[in-house]
């Protein structure tokens, strides 16, 4: 009798376990998480589940959302970048220095902040892709580099005045939506087609995954990478801009760290570490778990340095429960 | 302790898996002094019961005993301790420290322990000396061959106390003189009492070593035996039925030179000349490390030489990269399919259409009723066995992972199909429908260039052989000239 019921329980595991397993491809761990903390969040401050702070969790996310997409590409294509945040922050002072000092007008503003972030994506990219570096030791280098030439550019001090016509897509509203919310959403649908339904997409994944088999293929593997990381550049500086709108100004010391939280969105997403597994959509909803924590638990009046440790603590959790799911399918 | 009581005995021992029975009522003695081979196809059950022995899986039932005492494993130290030792296919020696290193890590004493030098290579020397291996202690592994690693890890069997080793494909990368001296060894570690397992898929060579056999299918014991020696019997009971002829030969080689190859030389390469015509299978013999594999590598773009000629269909042709050999209508089949030709974690699907994927869409995008139809025509073509095109591959049995392989170049209008060893670690069953592919494509006009260390496999498929010496073309033997000896021979006498 006793051994029957300790089978069945097995067996009820199991089946948990499987599922957790199959709904891991779109995230689904990442997703029962979010709707998890979302609903204690709700139980414990009536303030967190109204549209307006929704909206503000939105606006905030933004940011991390456009960076962690393209962070997705290169995880998934087997590398890592740590210098996103750099590549922001001199984006943005760029950009801010334009408008200003400059006086461009915002489409050629907002253009060529994009294009000059594809362009150090490409830089970063060419050097991993045919000077054969690793992307941990080409973007180490390159998050000092890069933020070293942003404090260079401006001294040191912020860039304000920045007109309200470029800081459109970080501040605007359309239709009670914030126009930001709307970006994030816009590349986070074309990241996740690129993905899904490119050759470019299917070449990230099989790169990841095995390069050796990958080129003997005939995947144009050192392409592949460096369009990977051309496109999360271009991601970066469209990033920048967003960043730019919400501020009002170029700030060389802004997005510190940010490198580490789209990583960790990435992570909890459930992709590996090492390429080749993943999904776009498991990293919406990492990003979207690191900003309504930040968000719910500021309402709750948490200390912002507890709120650090406890962000940590998740991320290691949730690679935990990653691990033994990896077990459990071996 | 005579010949009576088995040294370990497995009594009506399950395995159950989800949605498989890996070990179904499995019940075999194994005595010491006495060589028990253990046959049967892929999947048959033979690593479970292997994992089983060695402590790795607790079986759902059944008993295993040790010496006559039911004995419970819960762990591979517990297996270890009764004197179990596992040499694997896949090596289990960390390359980067050395020989004695290697024999006696894990046994080196507490980790604050002095590490004396002199003193381990002494003793390793003595080990090294039981199984015949004259290295120095302190050489890396990753200097030594394949052949002597084997001796290596039968060297830490016996450091260990093994009284019953487990060797589980130990020939699968040796050459036939190399597997000659392992063979001695085991028959050495026969006279001193040991019982041994053998796991191969060699059957010839498990049949001449063994004295008896089990043979598995489905995860059950069909047949027990001893001292049979006809391949013939056994292949019956694996597969459960007669095979059919094994190399099917519809094609008729044409006149048409597809490649030609002249005075190739590079580090590895020596001076290679040959030449592969229209609908002609060309296998190339060599021991291993005679440049079989480097030569297919660098024809296909992916090491560089430096002197030599290839021409294609006539025309010249340097190699830059894999794509550019692709374009030019050749495909590469690499020995290690796992590391070197799929991608795991994608899926069937994927992989058969990897590096191909531009033709099944536009503008960059992928059209999924276009990829389907390729696929779906693929899998039945190669009758890839898999519940879904999006099945992991990874999933795959070995058979199918090859086919899968083999049809992404087939899927692409390849032209010569360069082939590393293209049945390593298949069942029986699997072999003979890759020949069959391997005809068919020739028939169609297809061409082969083959390397393989099977020789059966080579005088069964070739057309045409080409032997390989120390990097270089030494000798070249039409169909009527080729049997075992000369093959032997031209792969290893120093120029007659």
């Amino acid at each position: 009798m006793s051994t029957s019921v300790v089978k069945e329980s097995k067996g009820t595991g199991l089946s948990l376990r499987s599922l957790l397993m199959k709904s891991d491809a779109f995230g689904g761990t990442a997703l029962a998480a979010l709707v998890i903390i979302c609903l204690v969040l709700t139980v414990l401050e009536p303030q967190f589940f109204t549209s307006s702070n929704l909206l503000n969790v939105g606006r905030q996310a933004a940011v991390l959302v456009i960076v962690s997409c393209g962070m997705t590409m290169i995880i998934l294509s087997g590398n890592i970048d740590l210098s996103v945040g750099s590549a922001l922050a001199l984006c943005a002072v760029v950009g801010a220095s334009l408008a200003t000092a400059g006086g461009l007008d915002a489409v050629s503003t907002i253009g060529l902040v994009i294009a000059l972030g594809a362009l150090i994506g490409a830089v970063k990219g060419a050097l991993i892709a045919w000077a054969g570096i690793n992307s941990f030791i080409v973007t180490l280098g390159m998050m000092t580099v890069l933020r070293g030439a942003a404090l260079t550019f401006t001294g040191g001090y912020p860039i304000a005045g920045v007109p309200d016509d470029v800081r459109y897509l970080g501040f605007g509203i359309v239709g009670g939506f914030p126009v930001p919310l709307i970006v994030a959403s816009v590349v986070f649908v074309a990241v996740a087609l690129l993905l899904s339904k490119t050759v470019l997409g299917r070449h990230i994944y099989a790169v990841g995954g095995n390069e050796t088999s990958s080129h003997i293929a005939g995947v144009p593997v050192a392409w592949t990478k460096f369009f990977t990381f051309t496109i999360s550049g271009a991601l970066c500086g469209l990033a920048a801009v967003v960043l730019l709108g919400r501020l009002g100004a170029g700030l060389p010391t802004s997005a510190q760290g940010l490198e580490l939280d789209a990583i960790a969105a990435v992570i909890l997403g459930g992709a590996s570490l090492f390429g080749g597994r993943g999904s776009v959509f498991g990293t919406l909803f990492g990003a979207l778990i690191l900003a309504v924590l930040q968000n719910g638990l500021n309402l709750l009046g948490v200390n912002s340095f507890i709120i650090q440790i406890l962000s940590g603590t998740i991320i290691i959790l949730a690679v935990l429960l990653d691990r033994v799911r990896a077990g459990s399918s071996r | 302790m005579g010949d009576s009581t088995p040294f370990v005995e497995l009594r009506g021992v399950t395995k159950r898996f989800p949605g498989v029975t890996a070990a179904r009522d499995v019940s075999i003695s194994f005595f010491r002094g006495k060589v028990h081979a253990l046959l049967g196809e892929n999947g048959a059950g033979k690593s479970t019961l292997v994992k089983i022995i060695s402590g790795i899986y607790a079986p759902d039932d059944g008993q295993i005993f040790f010496e006559g005492h039911p004995v419970r494993l819960h762990a591979p130290v517990d297996a270890e301790r009764h004197g179990v030792a596992v040499v694997h296919q896949h090596r289990t020696l960390v390359n980067d420290l050395t020989v004695a290193e290697n024999l006696f890590l894990g046994q080196l004493g507490p980790c604050w322990s002095v590490f004396r030098r002199a003193n381990w290579n002494s003793r390793a020397k003595e080990l090294l000396a039981t199984v015949e291996l004259d290295v120095d202690p302190s050489t890396p592994v990753r200097d030594l061959s394949p052949a002597e690693q084997q001796l290596l890890e039968i060297a830490r069997a016996i450091g260990r106390n093994a009284r019953f080793i487990i060797f589980d494909e130990p020939t699968t990368s040796l050459t036939p003189p190399e597997c000659e001296v392992l063979f001695a060894q085991i028959r050495s570690l026969r006279e001193r009492g040991l019982a041994i397992v053998y796991i191969s898929h060699d059957l010839e060579h498990a049949l001449a070593l063994s004295d008896e056999i089990t043979v598995l299918r489905d995860g059950a014991v069909v047949a027990h035996e001893v001292g049979l020696k006809d391949v013939e019997t056994v292949v019956r009971h694996m597969i459960g039925r007669t095979l059919d002829a094994g190399y099917p030969r519809t094609r008729t080689a044409s006149n048409d030179e597809v490649l030609y190859v002249s005075d190739l030389r590079s580090s590895r390469l020596n001076g290679v000349d040959l030449q592969v015509r229209r609908s002609e299978i060309v296998c190339i013999a060599g021991l291993v490390g005679s440049g079989r594999t480097e030569l297919l590598r660098a024809i296909f773009g992916l090491d560089r030489f430096e002197v030599g000629d290839i021409r294609l269909k006539g025309s010249a042709f340097t190699p830059r990269s894999p794509r550019h050999s692709i374009d030019a209508g050749l495909g590469f089949v690499s020995e290690d399919r796992k590391q070197q030709g799929l991608v795991l974690e994608l899926g069937v699907s994927a992989n058969l259409v990897l590096g191909n994927e531009r033709p099944l869409g536009r503008l960059g995008f992928i059209s999924s009723a276009r990829e389907k139809s390729l696929v779906q025509n693929a899998i039945q073509s190669l009758r890839i066995k898999a519940s879904s095109p999006r099945t992991q591959v990874g999933t795959l049995s070995g058979g199918n992972q090859q086919k899968v392989v083999l049809g992404r170049w087939l899927a692409r209008s390849t032209q010569l199909l360069l082939i590393d060893e293209p049945t390593v670690g298949i069942d029986v069953g699997a072999r003979a429908e890759f020949y069959r592919l391997l005809d068919e494509y020739a028939a169609a006009g297809g061409s082969c260039l083959i390397v393989s260390s099977d020789l059966t496999e080579v005088l069964g498929l070739a057309d045409r052989v080409v032997v390989m010496r120390d990097g270089a073309s030494v000798a070249e033997m039409e169909r009527s000239e080729m049997n075992r000896e000369n093959l032997l021979r031209a792969m290893t006498t120093v120029a007659a």
